[in-house]
């Protein structure tokens, strides 16, 4: 279906899957960025790959557009609100990052356990299936353990990964117009968080989440 | 054709330099926006349904619920904000050439809602509801201060995550559909979907009813995904609660009704998803009776009320008898413009006392009795109170929980809504009455009542339900529980 073998596809799932588990370790959230940049090229060729094998034009469009605006401008972006911010560390507050890796573990093997009763249905993508869900727990995680908004904005960009992983296993792909609407509605949310993020420095001067606690009750 | 206005009205606002230019555009928009939404919503009501470009927009009554209280409650608060905002820029909360900005935001807002209720495809809902999302953001946080900010921010990470499980639940529909209608956007289209609902896969299926469910939940406000709401809500500028409040809260329910009205033929059977509707809707509806008693916020407060009212609509959907649901449709027409009147006149009094805390706000009746007239009017309609609309709606979802045995659900729920009412009064009262801080400049203008007309449509219909609109939500009721 996908138009590479098992060997290969186990392979470029591994990439995956790692890269996740680096940015859930990564100390500094440009280290982590770069890696989730990679994982994103990986995801974009896997549907080049399918494009070419079904010989559906449209599809190789649409990943080459993916990796352009996901793996292009998403990081540059993201980069300079790095820079400005003068932000390196991904403030481990809750949980250190060796710790944060014992329950990456965790997570993947829940993955694989919530994914099961889906197996019945798709065997040959037990491990991409597993693997997506595991991404999407991870970016929960980076969400929930870390203090520096940036990171959190690495979170959704994970679990974006993810869940187009999944869409790409579920369903060999869904309606062009939908995953359009959806990467678009992305690249819109990053700039807009981009925006957000200019405006809490010159608030705050510091791009910590900890400093937002005035809302309650 | 109104998504055209409203993105063409969007785009024209950032070339409209002066002030005048920007109420001009925004009146003629508003102005074809009723016009174009009228016709379809008279069109779809007198056909069942009505089809536009081959069916890449579709409106069933449903749609046309929806579609009308977008309308009225945007021409509402719109016309509202003009006075609005002029007064906070000259309160210097914002410069004046930011103004363009709020309008640009507003009406690219009130184009992705309009999407969401103009498509017949569960994949374009989910494209629109996060556009919404983004679309108010920036608005949320308007003000750029560190609190407007704050409440930006939880506001778009929260709906963000809540919206893309509701992307992973639509592809799970669709990989338990595509194998049935084919690969292709038809499959999620929601005519299609009852034809084929049976021979779901009911594992697949049942996943990606919960994802979607908890995903727009997020959205709609259901405890305990609630948290990012009266931050959002307290924190953008008046008009925008209203906005968010009234219509958005509607649309991420309409999302969920869409799902809900399809799932009830698989083989789930019709109570899955109704039961955890009900769930939430009394999560919601137990949790916030605490928050509402304790607050010391206006705005907050009535933000808590709003996921307070969305736990109702829940209750009244998600239980599935047809009176029950006639309640709930007619529930989401009269909340949305009570709550809308509501922000609209809190706003007002808000701007002219400068304070949100309910503590230093006394003696309204003596600076600014008409404004109180309102409140008293507001206080009454919130809480359900006969004559209102909103005791009729609340009474036939309530009855609908003893007719289906559920008389403890029901007990308790009157429980709630009788304390949440004590609360109400407390708050108000204590803001109408006693000696006014001399902050204030008393007097205002009669003109101030022609702000209450929401309000009084509210009491109108709690007295008398014309023929159409009964037939109107009769086949709302229709389409939600499939021609039953």
């Amino acid at each position: 279906m996908i138009g590479i073998s098992d060997n290969e596809l186990n392979l470029v799932l591994l990439v995956l899957l790692v890269s996740g588990l680096i940015m859930v370790y990564s100390a500094r959230v440009k280290n982590a960025l770069n890696w989730w940049t990679l994982q994103t090229v990986f995801v974009s060729l896997l549907l080049i790959a399918e494009g070419y094998h079904n010989h559906a034009i449209e599809v190789i469009i649409f990943g080459v557009l993916l990796l352009v605006a996901k793996a292009g401008v998403i990081p540059i972006l993201l980069r300079r609100v790095l820079k400005e911010s003068k932000t390196e560390w991904v403030g481990e507050i809750y949980l250190k990052r060796a710790l944060s890796l014992v329950f990456a573990g965790g997570l993947t093997l829940i993955a694989y356990e919530v994914t099961e009763p889906l197996m019945a249905l798709h065997s040959g993508y037990r491990n991409g299936l597993a693997v997506a869900f595991a991404l999407i727990f991870y970016g929960l995680l980076l969400m929930m353990a870390r203090k520096v908004a940036i990171v959190q904005v690495l979170g959704i960009l994970l679990i974006d990964n993810g869940i187009f992983l999944a869409g790409f296993f579920l369903t060999q792909g869904m309606p062009l117009l939908v995953e359009l609407g959806a990467a678009f509605d992305i690249l819109v949310g990053i700039v807009i968080i981009g925006i957000l993020s200019k405006q809490m420095l010159e608030n705050y001067d510091s791009l910590n989440v900890d400093h937002m606690r005035s809302l309650k009750g | 054709m109104f998504i055209g206005v409203a993105v063409i009205a969007a785009v024209g606002m950032l070339f409209s330099a002066k002030d005048t230019y920007l109420k001009l555009l925004n009146s003629v928009a508003l102005v074809l926006l009723t016009l174009s939404g009228g016709w379809t919503i008279r069109k779809t009501l007198s056909q069942g349904s009505y089809a536009y470009g081959t069916g890449i927009f579709y409106w069933d009554a449903l749609s046309a619920l929806l579609l009308g209280v977008i309308i009225m409650i945007a021409v509402y608060v719109i016309l509202f904000s003009f006075g609005y905002m002029e007064e906070e820029v000259h309160e210097k909360k914002f410069p004046r050439t930011r103004l363009k900005w709020y309008y640009f935001w507003i009406w690219i807002f009130m184009a992705t809602m309009l999407l969401v209720v103009s498509t017949p495809n569960l994949g374009i809902i989910w494209v629109g509801i996060e556009g919404t999302t983004l679309a108010t953001t920036l608005l949320v946080g308007f003000y750029r201060n560190k609190q407007a900010i704050e409440a930006a921010w939880k506001y778009v990470i929260l709906c963000v995550v809540g919206i893309s499980f509701a992307l992973l639940g639509t592809m799970l529909l669709f990989a338990s559909v595509a194998p049935l209608l084919g690969q292709s956007l038809s499959a999620l289209d929601w005519r299609m979907l009852p034809k084929v609902a049976g021979q779901l896969d009911p594992t697949l299926f049942r996943l990606g009813a919960l994802f979607a469910i908890v995903g727009y939940g997020a959205k709609v406000g259901f405890a305990p995904m609630h948290a990012w709401l009266p931050d959002a809500h307290s924190q953008a500028p008046s008009p925008v609660s209203a906005l968010l409040s009234a219509v958005l809260l509607n649309c991420a329910l309409y999302a969920i009704l869409r799902w809900y009205s399809f799932a009830r033929l698989t083989a789930l059977g019709p109570d899955f998803v109704g039961t955890i509707l009900m769930s939430f809707g009394f999560l919601s509806l137990a949790l916030m009776t605490g928050f509402i008693l304790l607050q010391k916020d206006i705005k907050r407060l009535l933000a808590y009320s709003s996921v307070e009212h969305m736990g109702i609509l829940a209750i009244g959907f998600g239980l599935g008898t047809k009176e029950a649901v006639w309640g709930a449709s007619l529930h989401l027409l009269l909340h949305g413009l009570t709550k809308a009147n509501l922000f609209v006149i809190v706003g007002r009094l808000v701007q002219k006392t400068g304070t949100r805390q309910m503590a230093r706000i006394r003696g309204i009746f003596k600076v600014l009795p008409y404004t109180g007239m309102i409140m008293v009017l507001g206080l009454l309609s919130i809480t359900g109170t006969p004559p209102f609309g909103t005791f009729r709606s609340e009474v036939s979802i309530l009855s609908g929980l003893f007719k289906t045995g559920h008389p403890l659900l029901g007990f308790f729920s009157i429980l709630f809504l009788t304390v949440i009412f004590a609360g109400f009064l407390y708050h108000f009262l204590q803001m109408l009455y006693g000696k006014p801080s001399s902050r204030h400049q008393p007097g205002e203008s009669v003109s101030t009542l022609a702000l209450a007309i929401p309000l009084l449509v509210v009491l109108f219909l709690g007295m008398f339900i014309p023929q159409s609109l009964n037939q109107a939500l009769n086949q709302v009721v229709k389409v939600i529980l499939g021609g039953v």
